[in-house]
């Protein structure tokens, strides 16, 4: 999945503006309201749309929204 | 993919019933999470819930609701064929919750009647034997449904404590032979995933034992009982938008139909934002999606019949209604149904003083 259509797909589940993300968002920080239903969408994003497990503990040591695009791609 | 096709009947009322005690949850959850209280409010949307309270039980509740709607549809105790009471927290394992209505409600002793256990599911399912009752007795049938998960869920369990509430309801669905009206049911089951959701202990397979009542941390360091709910949230969640999508998809594939073919969606209320995603996955607009679990909780199989009372009382009454409703969770258990309401079908919410 290219960059752009992945941040609109994480904007979408992070319920904000795409203009708001970029790769280098701390997600857990620079987000309002993250919380773990967000984590538990994007890890199910990753397996459905970006054909890719990704494991709650990567999960958990990705810092940026840039480091979860390194892990599907 | 199983799909039961039911016509010539109707739903003649649904009507809900709350506890009136109010649990806020920005209140009752201080303690237990601090600082991330606020975060997780915003994350399950739940910010109120409803519990029993005083020895109160769904049964209590379902029973009130029942004998308001019996008497609002003026109907005759001999016309009603069946009693089915959908709930996995009856008020004692044996005998069940729908003998003890027929007594309660003064119904006819040739009655069948008998309890469902199923938990998020749950209504559902009980929609789909209401109706097969009714095409067969050829008589009225009562449905019951309703849970007191309080006593079961934890208050050191930050996975299910701010999520739970208790509810009651009662259906009557009637034969009519006149109503060409197509009910459409379908199922999925995994029971190999059953630990995801599951009460350990107090049952046959776990007798109730010295340690059941043991408050024990997890591997999320949550502190629950074993008779207390226990709930793997990344599995649920995974069910839902997983394979409650792929199903919901498929079915609307096979009766040929798409959102615009319906005018509500009444999903589960398990939580606002995993139902909303839900919602936008299978292709619906969130305005077809009334929510009530920002103001009742999850209170298990009852909120399809609770949100549909309390959200869609008045605009029924004007136009007919077709909705799409979907019950998921423990099991796991999957159901998904299509049904009309009418302009006559009555729905009201009652609250319950307790």
């Amino acid at each position: 999945m290219n960059e752009v259509d992945f941040l609109s797909n994480i904007a979408e589940i992070l319920e904000v503006d795409e203009n708001k993300i970029n790769l280098d968002t701390d997600f857990r920080k620079d987000v309002d309201d993250f919380d773990s239903l967000k984590g538990f969408s994007m890890i199910v994003f990753f397996e459905d749309e970006c054909e890719k497990i990704v494991t709650v503990e990567q999960f958990l040591n990705a810092k940026t929204i840039g480091d979860l695009y390194k892990l599907v791609n | 993919m199983t799909i039961s096709k039911i016509s010539g009947i109707r739903i003649d009322g649904i009507y809900g019933c709350l506890p009136s005690n109010v649990i806020d949850n920005i209140e009752a959850g201080k303690e237990l999470f601090g600082e991330s209280l606020d975060n997780l409010i915003k994350a399950t949307g739940i910010v109120k819930r409803r519990i029993c309270s005083n020895g109160v039980t769904s049964y209590d509740l379902c029973l009130k609701a029942a004998k308001e709607l019996i008497h609002d549809l003026n109907i005759d105790n001999d016309d009603i064929g069946g009693i089915i009471n959908v709930t996995f927290t009856p008020d004692n394992l044996m005998p069940n919750n729908a003998t003890h209505a027929q007594s309660d409600l003064n119904l006819n002793n040739s009655v069948a009647a008998f309890d469902i256990n199923l938990a998020c599911s749950g209504y559902v399912y009980g929609l789909w034997v209401a109706a097969m009752m009714a095409n067969t007795l050829n008589k009225t049938i009562l449905l019951l449904d309703g849970d007191k998960q309080s006593y079961l869920t934890s208050p050191k369990d930050k996975s299910t404590y701010l999520l739970f509430g208790d509810a009651g309801s009662a259906t009557i669905i009637s034969p009519d032979g006149n109503n060409e009206d197509e009910f459409v049911f379908s199922f999925y089951t995994d029971g190999s995933r059953r630990d995801s959701l599951i009460i350990k202990d107090g049952a046959a397979r776990n007798e109730f034992n010295g340690e059941s009542l043991l408050y024990k941390a997890d591997e999320d360091g949550n502190l629950l009982r074993n008779v207390d709910i226990r709930m793997s949230g990344m599995d649920i969640f995974k069910f839902v938008v997983q394979d409650g999508k792929k199903n919901i998809i498929e079915y609307l594939n096979i009766l040929g139909k798409t959102a615009e073919d319906f005018d509500y969606l009444i999903l589960h209320q398990a939580n606002v934002y995993m139902i909303k995603q839900l919602c936008k996955k299978i292709g619906f607009t969130l305005d077809k999606l009334p929510i009530t679990a920002d103001k009742y909780g999850n209170s298990s199989s009852a909120t399809i019949p609770i949100t549909i009372s309390s959200e869609l009382h008045e605009i029924s009454k004007e136009k007919d209604l077709k909705l799409l409703i979907s019950g998921f969770g423990g099991g796991l258990s999957l159901g998904i149904g299509s049904i009309k309401l009418n302009t006559n079908t009555k729905l009201r919410l009652l609250d319950y003083e307790c």
